[in-house]
């Protein structure tokens, strides 16, 4: 290993990027967006270099950077990156600069958009790369907050509602993650808040169930848990493309990650009690996302409704606390984090350019504009869990794991695939196949250069279903490092 | 020398005082050259707390002290002078034949709060709070252009004036307790007497002065009225050096006896927890921006207050650290209250529209000091909280934590309130916000402040556990 530290790299450079972008005049639209472009560029070039050097056979965790920070109240500049921390990591990196590549017809105060947006995504690294708890929080509502402005003053429908009601959302998450946070590090009694120290620490039976909820329902608001998922199809039907893009496929992940890294690891016993419970709240976030995903007609609002579906297997696949099921959760968070950015990169140039996102008024779009329904109807069948892309794997592992553990849900959740192949099919014949409904201007297809921040999605799409070992390989030492630890 | 040195603060409270005096002096332009004596005695005052900082030094038979603790609190004082007196610029919304003595009046305030930063006896402790206020006093109803100015001045005096006449109480029986209006020597004496109801009594009466400054729940009634009938630089002062002195007093005399579990602990919980929510909850109608700063100061108060309730050096260290980037976000907040209300009237939300656009600057420093209130990172009010919430997690206060972090959650809804009106809504003619060169250096220091001591505010906390560790 050499000493130059990859993971304070991989935060610094959007960092940088921050900065290149403020101090750059925004009479310069042009020069901000490739400012935009190459800090996507860069953090995704440092990735792949850390994807290189990580060693999948290798225990605990890597590229371990530890400075002190706060020595008197225990904080520590403490990162550190397992295979799931490094999955999520990548999924970032591609959605980012993918993102940025999307955003590049954006007129419209274009300099505070990129700001925000790399603020945000400074946020989200910074939580998938760091071992203490109190930094993780940091990142974590860094994360949460440009949010509010970037649906706010850049969303379409109804932009204001949906911005307010889903910052509120994610901050009453907070709300009770930080108080649990703050009671776990007063239980250890260590004066640390070094999660792999508090990870050590045993507490009490009842500490553990009455704080465990705490975090699964706090990390769990942003993960899209029912009945707290209302903000999430608002929130991504609001938002501009890159960020309904980061939003559904990498911000949602920071919840499902937040209670594998700190709930289920630092309270394995709380995990255990409740696992039925949070298995049974996941299969009715897939069972519900489906059925009204079914009745939608707005493509944005399928999506969205997809997406508390799909999270719902996230969550069902922690639930099971097994080695399948987990490894099965964090691949469906890289595949859907994949594939919705995908859906939202189809459907913001079709909304760009027709102003309508309804199914009903839409109608054989495959005809005027090949291209770009090709994107949408990749992504739908991806949603579908086809096999040959990378979210068939995702759903297989985390059904066989609820199989082996909840049998009754599971019957419930292979019901709910085939209302998702539903809307999905649903979605494609009547928006994109047929004869058009109403007459639309005549619109170029979608142009090579737009094109490719897609293609780059859908080829990743591809190359984890047709080789999925590229990512099981390593995440899954790190899942059986966690379920090692469950009781 | 090294006396000279230890109470150089003092010698520029006098410098500047006799310019500030030289300058009413003149026949004409009276104001300007007020205004350029402040400023420079206020440039000077900083520079001279930020020497004398690590000093040690006790006068006047004891009973003012100069160490680590009172040198930090008088930095903060002046630099939430300098602040003030740069705000009031030409003293739009000041009564006319005012607007020269709202430098002088400002500057007595501040000696007042410095006095009582270094008191160390309870005389002249109270001296110090009362030359603070009285100045205050003066100061708030010499309002114009705002019809209910006066009722401001009349609310404030009387309420004050009953404060201070409860801390006298309390101090006649503190001192009869114990036979000595010295710290010190009351520390000595005070856990002999522990159990005394009469002890909680004369305590809880003697603190409610400090905590009518802080505006803390039941003391915060003249707070909205006083936020929003005094011009712009006073309630910058009375919300920014006012309050780091209100918090520093409440450590220091916190410190004096170990209180926790006592009857007085519980209450002062029950005063913060109130306190956060009802500040949020008000704040969440109001429409003028200052109005909303004192409510969302009510809010504030009780944060502060949590962590005052764990009653040991962490949670005294985080209030104290909480106390001085509270003076920079609301030097952040009022600096934009003052230059949007540049003609002297209260801005409304209404005012802020289309900001972003008027002067982008005044909007980011706008968004900062917002997010930094409501706690947000990267801003500094995130890690005070954590600070605050920690102490008070530690003795067990899991609840007041909770709702502390729910308050935080719903005083979002206000601070985005704001912040949509700067980002997001057009104004109607957009008028670019004047900025003077100086007006930018603040706004750009300010924002760079809040942000880097939000991410690394070690050595600042450090001074603030050293200051508390100096406490008798």
């Amino acid at each position: 290993m050499t000493g130059v530290p990859l993971l304070t790299l991989l935060v610094l450079c959007p960092t940088v990027g921050l900065a290149a972008i403020l101090a750059i005049p925004g009479r310069y639209p042009k020069a901000i967006k490739v400012a935009a472009a190459l800090t996507g560029l860069a953090t995704l070039i440092v990735t792949t270099l850390i994807y290189l050097r990580f060693d999948p056979t290798a225990k605990g965790y890597q590229f371990v950077e530890q400075v002190p920070w706060i020595p008197g109240v225990g904080i520590e500049w403490h990162n550190g990156i397992d295979g799931i921390s490094l999955a999520l990591l990548a999924l970032t990196s591609i959605v980012f600069f993918t993102g940025v590549l999307t955003m590049w017809e954006l007129e419209d105060r274009v300099k505070e958009f990129f700001a925000f947006m790399t603020l945000l995504v400074i946020g989200v690294f910074g939580v998938f790369l760091s071992l203490d708890l109190f930094f993780f929080l940091f990142w974590y509502e860094v994360a949460v907050l440009p949010m509010y402005l970037l649906i706010a003053v850049w969303g379409s429908t109804r932009k204001e509602y949906g911005a307010m009601k889903l910052t509120l959302y994610l901050l009453a998450g907070t709300a009770l993650v930080v108080p649990a946070a703050l009671a776990i590090y007063w239980a250890a009694g260590l004066n640390t808040f070094d999660m792999v120290r508090l990870a050590s620490v045993t507490y009490s039976h009842s500490f553990q169930v009455v704080v465990y909820p705490f975090l699964f329902v706090g990390f769990g608001i942003l993960a899209g848990m029912w009945p707290l998922h209302t903000w999430s199809p608002v929130g991504h039907v609001a938002a501009p493309t890159a960020v309904s893009m980061l939003h559904a496929g990498v911000l949602m992940k920071l919840g499902a990650y937040g209670i594998l890294r700190v709930a289920m690891m630092t309270l394995p016993e709380g995990a255990h009690t409740w696992a039925y419970a949070t298995a049974a709240f996941a299969t009715v976030n897939i069972v519900y996302g489906a059925f009204v995903a079914l009745s939608q007609t707005d493509l944005k609002f399928i999506i969205g409704f997809s997406s508390v579906s799909h999270m719902g297997i996230v969550l069902l696949g922690l639930s099971t606390l097994s080695v399948d099921g987990i490894n099965g959760a964090v691949f469906q968070m890289f595949s859907h984090g994949v594939m919705t950015a995908l859906f939202f990169a189809a459907v913001g140039y079709i909304y760009d350019r027709l102003h309508t996102r309804d199914i009903t008024r839409l109608g054989g779009l495959s005809r005027h504009l090949p291209v770009a329904s090709a994107f949408f109807i990749v992504a739908a069948l991806t949603g579908a869990g086809v096999p040959g892309f990378a979210s068939f794997w995702a759903e297989l592992l985390v059904f066989l794991g609820t199989l082996k553990t909840y049998p009754i849900l599971a019957v419930l959740v292979v019901g709910a695939l085939v209302i998702t192949m539903a809307y999905s099919m649903r979605a494609i014949v009547v928006g994109f196949f047929g004869e058009p409904r109403e007459a639309h201007p005549h619109v170029a297809d979608i142009s090579f250069f737009l094109s490719v921040p897609r293609l780059i999605l859908v080829a990743v799409l591809l190359v984890f279903g047709f080789y999925p070992r590229l990512l099981l390989d390593i995440v899954d030492p790190a899942t059986r490092a966690l379920v090692a630890v469950l009781p | 020398m090294s006396r000279l040195l230890a109470l150089l603060p003092e010698v520029a409270l006098v410098l500047t005082g006799l310019l500030i005096f030289a300058a009413l002096m003149r026949e004409r332009h009276r104001e300007v050259w007020a205004r350029r004596a402040a400023q420079f005695g206020g440039v000077l005052l900083v520079a001279a707390c930020a020497l004398s900082l690590n000093q040690g030094l006790e006068i006047f038979w004891s009973t003012y002290r100069v160490d680590g603790f009172s040198q930090l609190v008088k930095l903060a004082v002046a630099l939430g002078y300098l602040e003030s007196v740069y705000l009031v610029r030409d003293g739009a919304g000041q009564r006319d034949d005012a607007r020269a003595e709202v430098f002088f009046f400002l500057l007595t305030s501040a000696s007042g709060l410095m006095v009582m930063a270094s008191a160390v006896e309870l005389l002249a402790l109270y001296l110090g709070l009362e030359i603070a206020s009285f100045s205050l006093f003066v100061l708030v109803p010499l309002r114009t252009g705002f019809a209910l100015g006066k009722e401001a001045g009349l609310k404030f005096l009387v309420v004050g004036l009953a404060a201070s006449a409860v801390t006298l109480f309390g101090l006649s029986i503190l001192v009869g307790l114990t036979g000595t209006t010295r710290l010190a020597e009351m520390a000595a004496i005070l856990p002999t007497i522990a159990g005394e109801p009469a002890l909680l009594f004369a305590l809880a009466l003697f603190l409610s002065g400090f905590l009518f400054k802080l505006a803390l729940f039941p003391f915060h009634f003249w707070a909205p009225d006083v936020y929003e009938g005094a011009s712009h630089g006073v309630a910058a002062f009375v919300a920014t050096a006012s309050k780091v002195a209100a918090v520093a007093l409440l450590v220091r005399l916190l410190a004096l006896t170990e209180l926790s579990g006592s009857l007085l602990a519980g209450a002062l919980a029950v005063s913060a927890a109130v306190s956060m929510t009802l500040g949020n909850l008000v704040a969440i109608v109001q429409r003028d921006l200052k109005r909303m700063l004192a409510y969302s100061a009510v809010a504030q108060a009780g944060y502060i207050a949590v962590g005052l309730v764990a009653f040991n050096a962490d949670g005294f260290a985080a209030a104290l650290f909480y106390g001085l980037l509270y003076l920079l976000m609301n030097a952040a907040a009022f600096l934009v209250v003052a230059r949007v209300g540049a003609d002297g009237t209260n801005p409304s939300l209404e005012d802020l529209r289309g900001l972003h656009r008027r002067s982008p600057l005044l909007a980011a420093t706008l968004l900062l000091a917002v997010f930094a209130l409501a706690g947000v990172p990267p801003t500094a009010g995130f890690i005070g909280k954590w600070f605050l919430f920690r102490a008070a997690m530690m003795e067990g206060y899991w609840w007041l934590v909770l709702l502390g972090a729910v308050n935080a959650t719903v005083s979002i809804y206000y601070y985005l309130v704001v912040v949509k009106h700067a980002y997001l809504l057009p104004a109607e003619e957009e008028q670019p916000v004047h900025l003077t060169l100086g007006d930018k250096a603040l706004a750009y220091g300010l924002c760079a402040a809040i942000v880097v001591l939000g991410v690394w505010p070690t050595p600042v906390y450090d001074l603030a556990v050293q200051a508390v560790s100096n406490l008798p």
